[in-house]
């Protein structure tokens, strides 16, 4: 893939943070309309790529391309300015303003002598709203919202400047079942939009339907490229988040004294933080004597 | 948009409350005027305080190195040149800003407490350049300037009401407008809107700018209604904590809060004056009160009962 057709081109990044090097030599490339995951364990420098290409944070050496412009070192509004967009995991909305108000915070035009923004604002935000799903609760204020809405106003302003570029922080973190479809269905529309989506991630599994190419890291370096299967088959990724092969000398249940009445029984258990699904249905029965990890 | 917020509740109110405040001079004494206009600029000095903590979430513990600036930088031309007052206000104005953006520079490297600290230094450091610079500044003593406003209560009084009136529309109309949008989210989470291509640092700079305007503006205008400057009126740490507490007493992030903030200190503390220095121990209890138990204020309390209702 020639580097000028490419959206965003990341090329041989550098970060340090004093002695550590959260990420070394790492560089792949987005086209119009594809999404590339990049994902890592916890602490594998994917966020500080994230961080890096937004200006958050500024790269130690390498080079940020969007459409061919080199942004490395510029600082975020400039960056954003130039067609990257970013959806926050954690949604932090104007809680005194309505839905409708923080969609047109998102459209807002970066002057001082703007003080209201006009009826093509107002209808561009109700558009923006449609297409995500948030036309029933315009006016209400975000307290009042579930989690998957006020995910949905981070997809809205990210979405208002008609990025070419959207970076996308777990999205389905937190997420039910459903949820998780209908919020996938809006970044399948990014991509669809021409947009080159870059959605970071530490488990591989739950954007695998949705991306087209893979990017694993590991300790702030690349591990594997490619395709979805050719990642998840690949050795290093696998010993990675498995530890190597996974092998397990499982007994058979009846084989423990406690059969009946499991040491840890657990049926269908939710957990909510706040307003995110943590856990959904878990169900899970560790018997005296048993080894049992658990692991996403 | 622009017409909703115009007839919006507090617009309302407040236009009603002001034109009933025009009407005080008919029926109350000169003493009570004299308190009053000395509320309506604290009112001021409380909303731009507000505009800054409460929308640009800086910690400003320093609104009187603001107001310092405007009230000493008028009182001491006056003193010297004896311009037009309207020139004099303009330079405590200039100079106040000037003093806005020394205020705002540390802003980005230090956050939080720490920003706090450096605007509180500020403010003693002003304190203490007052005091060596005696003879321009009158230091301790204070400072006489050969001008006021006005004799006349009356006159005061309405310059003081028509003055806060016309600070708390703009800078309500201000924390209401697109700008107010973005400097709210820039304060809540800067990282967030400057991803949005908002340039955080200008938004809130020119919030500095704005709130050191007005500040001065108010701190000139009260030099010339008290016809003297004096470190224990205008710069005290004391003067900054009094300003501070009517905000937050009158509901922070409300803007116009911050006016019935210092009305009420003032009305407060006069009805209990004949309690002695005790009236000032029971003032700064019953806002410590309403600040750990209501913290949205007393703005907070009559949207909390209309909401109950």
């Amino acid at each position: 893939m020639s580097a000028a057709a490419a959206r965003l081109d990341v090329r041989g990044l550098y970060k340090r943070f004093g002695g550590l090097a959260a990420v070394r030599d790492v560089g792949f490339s987005i086209k119009a309309g594809e999404i590339l995951g990049l994902i890592g364990p916890n602490g594998s420098g994917k966020s500080t790529v994230m961080k890096s290409i937004l200006g958050v944070e500024r790269p130690d050496g390498g080079s940020v391309r969007v459409d061919g412009v080199e942004v490395a070192g510029w600082a975020p509004h400039r960056i954003a300015r130039l067609g990257v967009g970013m959806v926050f995991q954690h949604s932090r909305p104007l809680h005194r303003q309505t839905v409708l108000e923080n969609i047109v915070f998102g459209l807002l035009p970066d002057r001082l002598l703007g003080f209201f923004p006009g009826a093509a604002v107002d209808a561009r935000a109700r558009a923006i709203a449609e297409r995500v799903g948030l036309t029933a609760v315009l006016d209400r204020r975000p307290a009042t919202l579930p989690f998957a809405d006020l995910h949905r106003i981070e997809i809205a302003k990210a979405i208002a400047r008609n990025p070419k570029v959207v970076l996308i922080d777990e999205p389905f973190a937190g997420l039910t079942a459903r949820e998780t479809a209908s919020v996938a269905m809006l970044i399948a529309e990014m991509r669809n939009d021409g947009r080159a989506v870059l959605i970071v991630d530490h488990n591989v599994k739950g954007i695998s339907a949705l991306v087209d190419r893979i990017y694993a890291m590991h300790v702030g370096e690349r591990i594997a490229e490619g395709a979805v299967q050719e990642v998840m088959e690949n050795e290093t990724v696998r010993r990675v988040y498995l530890g190597g092969a996974l092998e397990t000398a499982a007994r058979p249940e009846t084989a423990f004294r406690d059969v009946a009445t499991p040491f840890l029984d657990i049926k269908n258990l939710s957990v909510v933080y706040d307003k995110a699904q943590a856990l959904e249905n878990v169900s899970l029965h560790v018997h005296q004597g048993e080894f049992v990890a658990s692991s996403d | 948009m622009l017409r909703r917020a115009l007839l919006s509740p507090p617009v309302l109110i407040s236009l009603i409350v002001v034109l009933a405040a025009s009407t005080l001079p008919l029926y109350v004494s000169g003493y009570v005027l004299g308190l009053l206009t000395v509320a309506y600029y604290f009112g001021v000095f409380s909303m731009a305080w507000d505009l800054l903590f409460g929308f640009a979430n800086e910690v400003n513990f320093g609104p009187s190195f603001l107001i310092g600036l405007g009230a000493y930088t008028a009182g001491i031309l006056d003193n010297l040149y004896r311009p037009p007052i309207a020139l004099c206000a303009v330079a405590g104005v200039l100079a106040s800003m000037t003093g806005g953006v020394v205020l705002a520079l540390p802003a980005p490297r230090v956050r939080g407490p720490y920003f706090g600290l450096t605007t509180l230094v500020a403010v003693l450091m002003l304190q203490n350049f007052v005091v060596v610079a005696a003879g321009l500044t009158g230091g301790e003593i204070g400072l006489t300037v050969p001008d006021v406003i006005s004799i006349d209560d009356k006159v005061n009084y309405w310059i003081a009401l028509s003055f806060m009136g016309v600070s708390g529309a703009i800078l309500y109309g201000l924390s209401r407008s697109s700008v107010g949008l973005i400097l709210q989210a820039s304060g809540q989470d800067p990282v967030q809107a400057a991803a949005l291509g908002f340039n955080v640092t200008k938004h809130k700079l020119a919030a500095f700018l704005v709130s050191a305007l007005f500040s001065g503006l108010a701190g000139a205008l009260m030099v010339f209604y008290l016809g003297a400057a004096s470190v224990g009126t205008f710069i005290d740490v004391t003067v900054g904590v009094q300003v501070i507490v009517g905000a937050v007493l009158g509901g922070r992030r409300t803007i116009l809060g911050g006016v019935l903030g210092a009305v009420f200190l003032v009305a407060f503390g006069e009805t209990l004056r004949p309690l002695g220095d005790l009236a000032t121990f029971i003032v700064s209890a019953v806002a410590l009160a309403v600040v750990l138990f209501f913290p949205g204020g007393l703005l907070g309390m009559v949207k909390g009962a209309r909401a109950a209702t």
